[in-house]
């Protein structure tokens, strides 16, 4: 079904032959998913990634994922939240422009506290979000999804063809031989996905929206 | 929490504890306080909730629409308006030319002027050609810069819309009335005066009365056009038995003025001499001289009255006792009596009389609580204090069938004491002219067809006089009837030609209150409608008539009889006389009276006065007496067009919009009586029906009606509201007596919501108020300050630091409870100098009444012999005030210099500073207000305050204009405000000085020392508010605890001050 829609975007079609993006396996259940990945992870690939329809547990750890740095973003742009709104209540109330109201002081911070705590979850909450997309490196209009059963009810694990990494991403041909990294073929991977337990491979393309 | 408890336990031990303090004998009741609905109403924010308040609106009689249908017709009007949006016509609006010299934009000119009709010199304040306020001139002796509310609200009737815009003619039996201009209503008036004089016919002049001498003269010079001509003066609330009294008693016709100031005893019987008097200006600051505590004098002086209704005198007394219309005389001669005992020489032929009034049989038939000995302390006290006490009695409630006797007995009391001439001054007033008989013997000439021509001017007998005199009957015999008035009113209906006259403020004029004292009127405008005085008609007539210009205009008439008088009276030259005559104008005023040898000696008693009055005969009659009286406001009924009067709160009863029948609680309840309860109050001759008022300290067999009400003829405003009263009047004695009739009440099962005030901003029961003897006053100055909890705490906890307020002008006020009367001046100078709207009796009703000042009163003691404590009540500017830290929006915050501010533009309209403010003294607009101010009213706004829309809370600024100005001014001349030299509106007015206001972190100002004075104290100090307004206690100088609330000798009066 991908397959026979590429090219249709676009007035001129590229008659060049499609980039390898990786062999994707699909697996019946998260259970084989995560003991496959275990194993993709073990064989020591450059680059592989799972598609789910949800999250799921265990896949993480799996895949050997490291913790984001998000919080310390949110922390970050919480604090100046939090630090603005003190900052520019008691500039405009007991700098700029002192109202004595009640004969309470002009710094009186419980008075000050709702807009603080708003600022600060203002800035927090928009800047996880910011940041998220940031390190996720979203929105990408460069990739397609490989198969919209993959948002429905199927699971795969893709493993990543070298060619299909950006340059400074992708292993030298060096440091592959090298062994760092197990080196990519597609006949071989698609070969291990079958072992690992996926029910059926596919080698998959490069594609964008544009 | 302290309150609570105390509460609960003397409860459960002693019994019920009523408040010290209270509003309405209701509170005296334990079932009062049981009541779920009345704990839930006093313990919310406000009076009542908004459901409650659309019930009674739409149970209200002027309700007619439904809220739903009101909403339709409003979107209805709205889609109508936009489908109506045209284009407004250009109106060009033309600047000065070449600017009067003396106007400056923005800057207010003075005018010094006199009401022609009390004589008080006033000071106009005129913007831009309009006068907007009106004070008391300094400089005239009986105003001395203060006035009172009814003296104020002359200004609104200036502008009053439905004054007479021309002259009028509407001849009887010719069908409907016809405006004129004024050459066609001349010729005709004329025409009709020709055939009078040239007939030898009788004209007759009837008046009020007359202070003016240019005018006396004038209309001399126009009764001499006529062969039979005669002049009557007639005022509704002349003292003319008064004047008769002291002719018996003196061989002289006045009506005496008193030095309060050099009295230390004063014994009023029935006279409200600092409220509905002529003279109550001067009275007050008389009175008030000896009843000040702020330095280092502890003396006071003592006032005691003998009163049936309560009047604002019996409420400032020291001691008060309620007697029946007619008693004080029976009191007046007991005390004479008592005083032949101490060894007063009462004249031999008086002898036998004073004798027969034992004080036993005195006190057993008045009911007075203690019986004779309060009779015998009193004459006692004024034994002591001879010389040095006064006597005065009258009024309208002791204008009884034997008023003329009590005046006579009051005379002997006076002089046995050696009052006259020291304390009565009966020789620097003029002789006293309006009286009854003088009116009863031109109704009798017309009654007779004897009288061919009457013109009146200044009064209005048609309303006033009972029908039994007989006045409409009368005049329909006379030929021709010409009424000067501002209005139609109900004598001008029955006349033929009504005469547009000019207010006090558009005419020229003069007055002659006292000997050697005289005093100029000047016009501050020129007249808004094509209207006249009385006295340029009276010029026109005389030229008409005779042909003899007497001269140009009434302005050259005057001056010329003040180049005379001015020759006679001061020897000016006739080359000085124009530099005399500005300088008159400027000052307003001329006295003359020092040195001129008045108040040197006594004037000789006349015994044989005294032996004509009647034997003690005792009044064993049980029913009820009626006793009028005339308020300090609406007074005679003149200005019952005026609105702000009639909003006025009354001092006493608190009620505005009506009159009503006071009885006192005893009676009412055995009547089974309950407040708003219409009645129907039978006299002879004359019946009507009334609300009842529950009245303390009203004796059990007196009902007490305000007359000036229910006026048929005056204005929107004055027409139908309240009933008239002056029918129950009946002529006796030469005088007309207005008191001590029999009357009988029925219930009538109708209620009637009368809009007092009173209960709106009941609190929960805290002190706020406390009132102490001289004697505990001596021994402690600072005694009324321990209250449960104190009224006068040394430190109150607060979680945060107190603001800095040590730097710059800090505004503060103290208020001297014990020298106000309550007598609401002040309310209705506030009212003129800041634009606050009148509202109406439905919307006082829901207790939307918009005045910022306030006057609260509370009695103490029993209900049928109570005192009375006022309590001024305004914008506290709080130092830490409640009412801004609630607000959203920031409206209401403090200035600089200690203001607590209302920013209207900013104001949204939440109410939630109205609800937590601890005073209730902020106003919310409801509606636009502004909008029923129509035609000429709109002239009465002051144009340094905003006029405020519907949607904004507001409340006393302290008279921010006037700080604002006087800083300003400060600034210019580069120095700091002086103390004293800025006064707020109520401080202004003031007959008492009983206001303070200053920079208090001026330690030499005034206001700075009363508020370190061991009287003072804040409201609610307790709550940490800290207000800049403190009051100085009540000091009473009272010795016995009778009937007033002090002390455990008094059973079942309430518990002393707790905490003692």
């Amino acid at each position: 079904m991908i397959m026979s829609d590429r090219h249709t975007s676009g007035s001129t079609v590229s008659e060049a032959a499609p980039k390898i993006a990786g062999v994707l396996g699909y697996f019946e259940d998260p259970q084989s998913l995560i003991s496959a990945m275990q194993r993709v992870r073990e064989a020591n690939y450059q680059s592989f990634d799972a598609f789910t329809p949800y999250p799921v547990h265990g896949l993480d750890a799996a895949q050997g994922l490291k913790r984001s740095p998000l919080p310390y973003v949110t922390f970050v742009f919480g604090a100046t939240g939090f630090l603005l709104a003190l900052g520019l209540q008691y500039w405009t109330s007991a700098v700029d422009w002192p109202l004595n109201v009640g004969g309470k002081p002009f710094f009186s911070w419980p008075a000050f506290v709702p807009v603080m705590f708003e600022l600060t979850v203002l800035l927090a909450g928009l800047s996880t979000v910011a940041g998220m997309l940031v390190l996720n490196r979203l929105p990408n209009i460069t990739k397609k999804a490989f198969d919209p059963a993959l948002t429905n009810n199927r699971f795969a694990i893709l493993i990543e063809a070298p060619a299909s990494l950006g340059e400074e991403d992708a292993d030298s041909p060096a440091e592959a031989s090298s062994g760092v990294h197990k080196l990519f073929v597609e006949s071989e991977a698609a070969e291990f996905l079958k072992k690992s337990g996926a029910t059926e491979v596919r080698t998959v393309y490069q594609e964008g929206w544009f | 929490m302290d309150m609570t408890t105390s509460d609960q336990k003397t409860t459960s031990q002693t019994g019920f504890e009523p408040p010290r303090h209270w509003i309405g004998v209701e509170e005296l009741s334990p079932s009062y306080w049981q009541d779920s609905d009345v704990k839930e109403k006093r313990a919310q924010e406000f009076f009542d909730k908004p459901i409650e308040t659309l019930a009674a609106l739409e149970k209200s009689e002027s309700w007619n629409l439904a809220r739903r249908d009101f909403l339709t017709l409003m979107g209805a009007s709205m889609a109508l308006g936009t489908a109506a949006c045209v284009r407004r016509p250009v109106h060009k609006i033309i600047p000065y030319v070449v600017k009067p010299e003396e106007i400056t934009p923005g800057v207010a000119n003075f005018y010094a002027s006199t009401n022609p009709i009390t004589g008080l010199g006033v000071l106009v304040r005129v913007r831009e050609g309009r006068p907007v306020k009106l004070e008391g001139n300094e400089l005239h002796p009986l105003s001395k810069g203060k006035l009172m509310a009814a003296d104020q609200a002359e200004l609104l009737s200036l502008y009053d819309p439905e004054r007479l815009k021309g002259p009028v003619s509407r001849p009887r039996g010719k069908g409907s009335a016809s405006k004129m201009d004024w050459a066609a209503w001349d010729s005709a008036v004329v025409e009709r005066l020709k055939k009078v004089a040239q007939s030898g016919g009788s004209i007759r002049l009837l008046t009020g009365g007359v202070q003016s001498e240019a005018t006396r003269r004038l209309v001399a010079e126009f009764l001499a056009v006529f062969k039979n001509s005669s002049w009557t003066e007639y005022d509704a609330l002349a003292a003319d038995e008064v004047a008769l009294g002291q002719e018996l008693a003196y061989g002289a016709a006045v009506v005496p003025a008193y030095r309060f100031e050099r009295a230390d005893y004063v014994l009023s019987l029935g006279a409200d001499f600092l409220g509905a008097s002529a003279d109550a200006v001067s009275n007050a600051q008389g009175w008030v001289s000896r009843r000040k505590l702020n330095g280092q004098s502890t003396d006071l002086s003592k006032l005691v009255v003998f009163e049936s209704m309560m009047s604002v005198t019996g409420a400032s007394a020291d001691e008060r006792y309620p007697v029946r219309p007619g008693d004080e005389l029976k009191v007046a001669l007991a005390i004479a009596n008592l005083l032949a005992a101490r060894g007063a020489a009462i004249p031999a032929e008086a002898q036998a009389v004073v004798a027969s009034y034992s004080a036993e049989s005195v006190a057993r038939e008045l009911g007075l609580k203690g019986g004779a000995a309060v009779l015998q302390q009193v004459a006692e006290g004024l034994w002591q204090n001879r010389g040095r006490g006064v006597v005065v009695a009258g009024g309208l409630s002791a204008k009884t069938g034997s008023a003329v006797s009590l005046q006579v007995a009051v005379a002997l009391l006076n002089s046995v004491l050696g009052n006259e001439g020291v304390t009565v001054d009966g020789s620097s007033v003029l002789p006293a002219r309006s009286g009854f008989a003088g009116l009863q013997k031109l109704i009798g000439e017309m009654r007779e067809g004897r009288v061919d021509a009457l013109v009146i001017w200044g009064a209005n007998p048609a309303y006033s006089l009972p029908a039994s005199v007989g006045f409409a009957e009368a005049l329909s015999k006379v030929g021709t009837v010409i009424t000067v008035a501002d209005r139609e009113t109900e004598t001008a209906l029955l006349g033929d030609f009504v005469a547009a006259e000019s207010h006090w403020l558009e005419s020229w004029g003069d007055a002659h209150p006292r000997k050697h004292l005289y005093s100029l009127q000047q016009p501050v405008l020129h007249p808004l409608h094509d209207t006249r005085s009385f006295q340029e008609g009276l010029l026109s007539w005389i030229r008409g008539i005779s042909g003899k210009a007497l001269a140009e205009s009434w302005h050259d008439y005057l001056k010329a009889a003040w180049r005379t008088l001015a020759t006679q009276e001061w020897g000016v030259s006739a080359a000085g006389f124009e530099s005399f005559w500005e300088t008159a104008l400027r000052d307003g005023v001329v006295d003359s009276s020092k040195g001129k040898g008045l108040m040197v000696s006594a004037r000789a008693f006349r015994g044989a006065a005294v032996a004509k009055l009647a034997r003690y005969q005792a009044d064993s009659s049980d029913g009820f007496k009626i006793a009028l009286y005339s308020k300090l406001g609406l007074g005679d009924g003149r200005l019952a067009n005026n609105a702000w009067l009639q909003e006025m709160p009354d001092p006493i009863t608190t009620i505005t919009w009506d009159n009503y029948v006071n009885i006192g609680p005893s009676a009412a309840e055995k009547l089974g009586l309950k407040q708003d309860d219409v009645v129907e109050v039978a006299v002879e001759g004359a019946s009507f029906a009334l609300p009842v008022n529950i009245q303390p300290g009203l004796h059990p067999q007196t009902v007490a009606v305000a007359v000036g009400y229910g006026r048929s003829s005056v204005g929107k405003v004055g027409d139908g509201t309240g009933v008239n009263v002056y029918p129950a009047a009946q002529v006796s004695a030469g005088i007309l007596a207005y008191s001590g009739h029999a009357a009988r009440i029925r219930k009538t099962g109708r209620a009637y919501k009368l809009a007092r005030t009173q209960w709106h901003s009941a609190s929960e029961n805290r002190p706020i108020i406390n009132d102490i003897t001289l004697a505990e006053y001596r021994k402690d100055a600072s005694a009324a300050n321990h209250t449960d909890p104190h009224l006068r705490l040394k430190e109150v906890p607060s979680m945060w630091p107190m603001h800095d307020y040590s730097k710059g002008y800090q505004w503060g006020m103290t208020i001297d409870l014990n020298s106000c009367t309550g007598c609401g001046a002040c309310v209705v100078a506030c009212q003129a100098e800041n634009n606050i709207p009148v509202v109406g009796r439905e919307n006082v009703r829901i207790s939307r009444e918009m005045h910022w000042m306030r006057i609260d009163r509370y009695y103490s003691g029993s209900p049928d012999q109570p005192s009375v404590v006022f309590q001024p009540m305004l914008c506290q500017h709080c130092e830490n005030a409640p009412c801004e830290t609630v607000c959203p929006v920031l409206a209401t915050v403090h200035s600089e210099d200690g203001l607590n501010q209302q920013v209207y533009n900013r104001c949204v309209g939440t109410r939630y500073c109205a609800n937590n403010c601890p005073y209730k003294v902020r106003r919310f607009n409801f509606f636009d207000h502004w909008k029923s101010y129509e035609g000429t009213l709109n002239m009465v706004w002051n144009p340094e305050v905003t006029v405020r829309s519907r949607g904004i809370m507001e409340k006393c600024t302290f008279c921010v204009q006037r700080i604002r100005d006087s800083r300003d001014k400060s600034v210019l001349e580069g120095r700091h405000i002086r103390d004293g030299e800025m006064k707020t509106a109520c401080q202004q007015t003031c007959p008492t000085d009983a206001i303070a206001f200053g920079n208090i972190n001026d330690k030499y100002a005034e206001v700075s020392k009363l508020r370190q004075h061991p009287r003072a104290f804040k409201v609610l100090e307790v709550l940490n508010t800290q207000p800049r307004i403190s009051y100085m206690t009540k000091v009473r100088h009272t010795v016995s605890a009778a009937g007033h609330g002090h002390g455990e000798s008094h059973a079942g009066s309430p518990a002393g001050t707790k905490g003692h």
